[in-house]
Parts: C-alpha cells; structure tokens; sequence
C-alpha cells in the first residue's frame, strides 16, 4: 500500500481515538452525576433484545461502545457490500469530473 | 399493520420497521446527495411518530454515523473527498462547537436562551438559503451571457474565498482535491471554527452551515464539498452516538434498521451528484433549507402562540419536503443515468 494513503488513516484513526477518550472522560462525568439511573424493564424480553437490555442496564460504557463500534462495521460492511454487488453487475465507481 | 411493528427494548416503544426504512431511505439520499447529516429532518419523524425527544437525537446520531460512512466511501471513491480538508475541519469544527455550547451555558444563566437560537437558526437557514437562490441566479446569468459572447471560463472558486486565499498568512498550504493551489491554514482554521461556533450555539449537527462554508468561503467545488462535509459529518456523527449511547439515549435496534435504508439511499444520493452540475445541487440546498427555515418559523410561532397545530405542521412541512426532495433526486438519477447510456450507444 502507498505510504502516502496510509497517512491520512493513521491521523483520522488518531483523531477518532481523540474523540473517543474525550468521549469517555465526559461520560464518566455524567456517571457521577447519576444520569444512568435510566433502567429499562427485562421481564418480557428474550434473545438480542433481552441482551441489549441488561447491557444497557448494567454496563452503560460497553452498550455505547458496542452503540458506537456495531454502527461503524455494519455502516462498513453495506458500503462493502454493495461495492461487491454493483461491481457484480460490471457498476464500478470511477473518479468524476467536476462541473459547476 | 401489526406485523411490521417491532418492540424497541431501549426506547421501550412499539414502532414500525418500515417507518424506520423509509426515514433512513430519504435521509440516507438526502445526505449522500447534500453532504448532511440530516439530522434536522429524522429527529422531528422520529419524534412525531412516538420517539422521546433525546432518544430521537440519539437514535439519528448512531444512524448518521453508520449512514456517513457509507456514503464517505462512496464519495471518495468518486474523488470527492479532500482529506486534508476534512481533518482541518474536524480539529476547527471541534474547537468551535466547544465554544459555542460555552457561550450558550454562559447565555443561559442570563436568561432563556431558547428563543434567541430558534431566531439566529431561522436568520441562518433563510439567510443562506436567499444567498445562495441569488447566486444561483447570477451564476445562470453569467452563464447565458458567457455563451453568447466571449465564451470565457469562470475563475476558480467564489469572489469572497479568492479574497480569502489573498491572506497569506504561515503556513500557507495546497489543496490539490479541492482544486486550491495556496490558502492559509489559519483562514481554513478560522472559517471552520465559525462554523463550528454556530453548530455548537444552535446545537445542530452544522452540515448545512458546512456545506455553503465549503464552497463559498473556502471555494471548493460542490461535489467536493458534500464528499468532505460528510467525512466532517462522520466524526461528529461518532462522537454524538457514543455521547448519546453513554447518556442511555440511544435505541440501537431502530438505529440499525434506519441504517439498512439509509445504505439504499445514500447510494443513490451520492450516485446521483454524478449526474446533476454542481449549481444544481446548491439551488437543490436552497430550497431545503428555506423549507427547513419555514418549518422552524412554524415552531416559533407555535412556542409564541402556544397552537399545537403549528407544531404539526412544522413536522409536515419537513417531512413533505424531505419525501419531495428524496424523489426529485431520485428522478435526476435516473434521467442522468439514461442520458449517460443513450450517449455510450
């Protein structure tokens, strides 16, 4: 891989991981502050649903992180799959030219 | 119809799974196509089909996030996204909205704040909205006269980021995605703290205030705009989720679904800016936000009058002009489309 694309990830990933540690300093904040009084109701609930409500229950920081890294790789996994689709059908994506 | 409702275990409501695909669909086509997050449309459509008001904004920043995404590679592929540029916004944009949201603490214990951001997001919204409708106009103008007389090319950029790239103040840096040979670091930094200002006073995502900053303040042509404004969209979009989710505010599930349909629509908005010249997205904007400005107009003069109907109809307004816009679009591709291959035969 070109050393000069591999740049630009490395700050972004840098950055996100600044966002990130920001994030869950200002989180640990609102803890203290007892915003995660919040509970949701278990009782009826069964499989993924059921899952999801007992780690927003008791482990807020994974739920958001689990929020937060499952919407990255599903948002990656459709782009990805949808290149491999159209390219499928010979719809590749090219460089355009720009018009005002 | 019961059987397309679904229990969401977070929010703890019944909702309908092909309300959520069809909200994810037009913002996900709105947003690949105007390089927004969007967020001003899906938090009223959530919120009036059941949503609490946070879980709304929570549930939209994870669906933006993952929709970002999407439509960023998409665009990049297209060459529409200057990296460099995104990443001066984000640092600025950060800045910024930090500011922002500390003058609106400060403000608040002043008095309340609320009515003085609805009337600078309306200012803002109908503000942008008129300029950019005019410059349209000149642009078509100049265009027809250009045609017919001298047959000359436009300069690069705007009159006022031309004006802008004359301060040279160090380091002065290039943006060759963009188009710019030299402009100084500190008037990007500058115009995306403001930016960022803005966002973080009218606690709004600020894609539409990006957008025009791209291309009028910075002089980026549109395509190149809505690519970078959408990976600026993308880092924000991941903070808020995560900000949101910690805070307990964030139905995954709903988010997830909205996503599915979003991924069909951000395909086709940014697929679609293949076919329609850059003015036509910026006249495209104008109209949005005008309507966006309508429908805030509405609510302030619901908040003022206390008539729930006009609350209604601010949601209708929005929602009328999202569904309208998604299919305008939608219709634009496909002429495009078929234009391009009735020229390869």
């Amino acid at each position: 891989m070109n050393v000069k694309r591999i740049i630009p990830l490395v700050i972004m990933l840098v950055i996100l991981l600044l966002i990130v540690f920001c994030a869950v300093i200002y989180a640990q904040d609102h803890e203290e502050q007892g915003t995660l009084a919040h509970k949701v109701n278990t009782e009826s609930l069964s499989g993924i649903s059921l899952f999801l409500a007992i780690l927003y229950n008791e482990h807020r920081l994974f739920y958001a992180l689990g929020t937060t890294i499952s919407m990255a790789v599903f948002g990656i996994l459709i782009a990805l799959s949808v290149d491999f689709i159209l390219a499928h059908f010979g719809l590749t994506i090219s460089k355009m030219e720009h018009r005002e | 119809m019961d059987v397309f409702n679904i229990w969401l275990p977070i929010a703890e409501i019944k909702f309908s799974v092909i309300l959520l695909l069809s909200i994810g669909f037009c913002v996900g086509t709105l947003g690949g196509f105007f390089g927004v997050g969007g967020a001003w449309i899906v938090t009223p459509a959530l919120n009036i089909f059941g949503f609490n008001m946070s879980f709304a904004i929570g549930t939209d920043l994870a669906h933006i996030f993952g929709k970002s995404i999407i439509a960023t590679k998409k665009h990049s592929k297209m060459g529409n996204v200057d990296v460099k540029l995104g990443l001066i916004s984000i640092i600025g944009s950060i800045i910024g909205v930090e500011l922002g949201a500390q003058t609106i603490m400060f403000l608040e214990k002043v008095g309340d704040v609320g009515m003085v951001v609805r009337w600078i997001y309306m200012v803002l919204l109908f503000g942008l909205g008129i300029f950019m409708v005019l410059d349209y106009l000149k642009a078509t103008k100049a265009e027809s006269s250009t045609d017919s007389d001298t047959g000359a090319t436009p300069t690069k950029g705007t009159p006022i980021s031309q004006k802008l790239y004359s301060i040279k103040i160090p380091p002065v840096i290039s943006l060759p995605a963009s188009g710019i040979e030299a402009v100084s670091f500190w008037v990007i930094f500058a115009v995306f703290m403001l930016t960022g200002f803005l966002s973080g006073l009218l606690g709004v995502g600020g894609g539409f205030i990006l957008l025009p900053s791209l291309i009028y303040l910075i002089g980026c042509p549109t395509a190149v705009a809505v690519g970078t404004s959408l990976l600026c969209v993308l880092f924000m979009g991941g903070y808020g989720c995560f900000s949101y989710a910690m805070k307990g505010r964030t139905e995954l599930i709903a988010a997830m679904i909205m996503l599915v349909g979003a991924a069909v629509g951000a395909q086709i908005g940014v697929l679609a800016t293949r076919y329609v010249r850059g003015y036509g997205i910026r006249i495209l904007f104008a109209i949005m936000i005008i309507l966006a400005g309508i429908s805030v107009a509405l609510k302030q003069a619901y908040a003022m009058l206390e008539t729930p109907w006009l609350g209604t109809i601010a949601g209708i307004v929005v929602l009328g002009a999202a569904g309208s816009m998604t299919l305008l679009i939608f219709l634009k591709l496909l002429r495009g489309a078929a234009a391009e291959k009735k020229q390869a035969f």
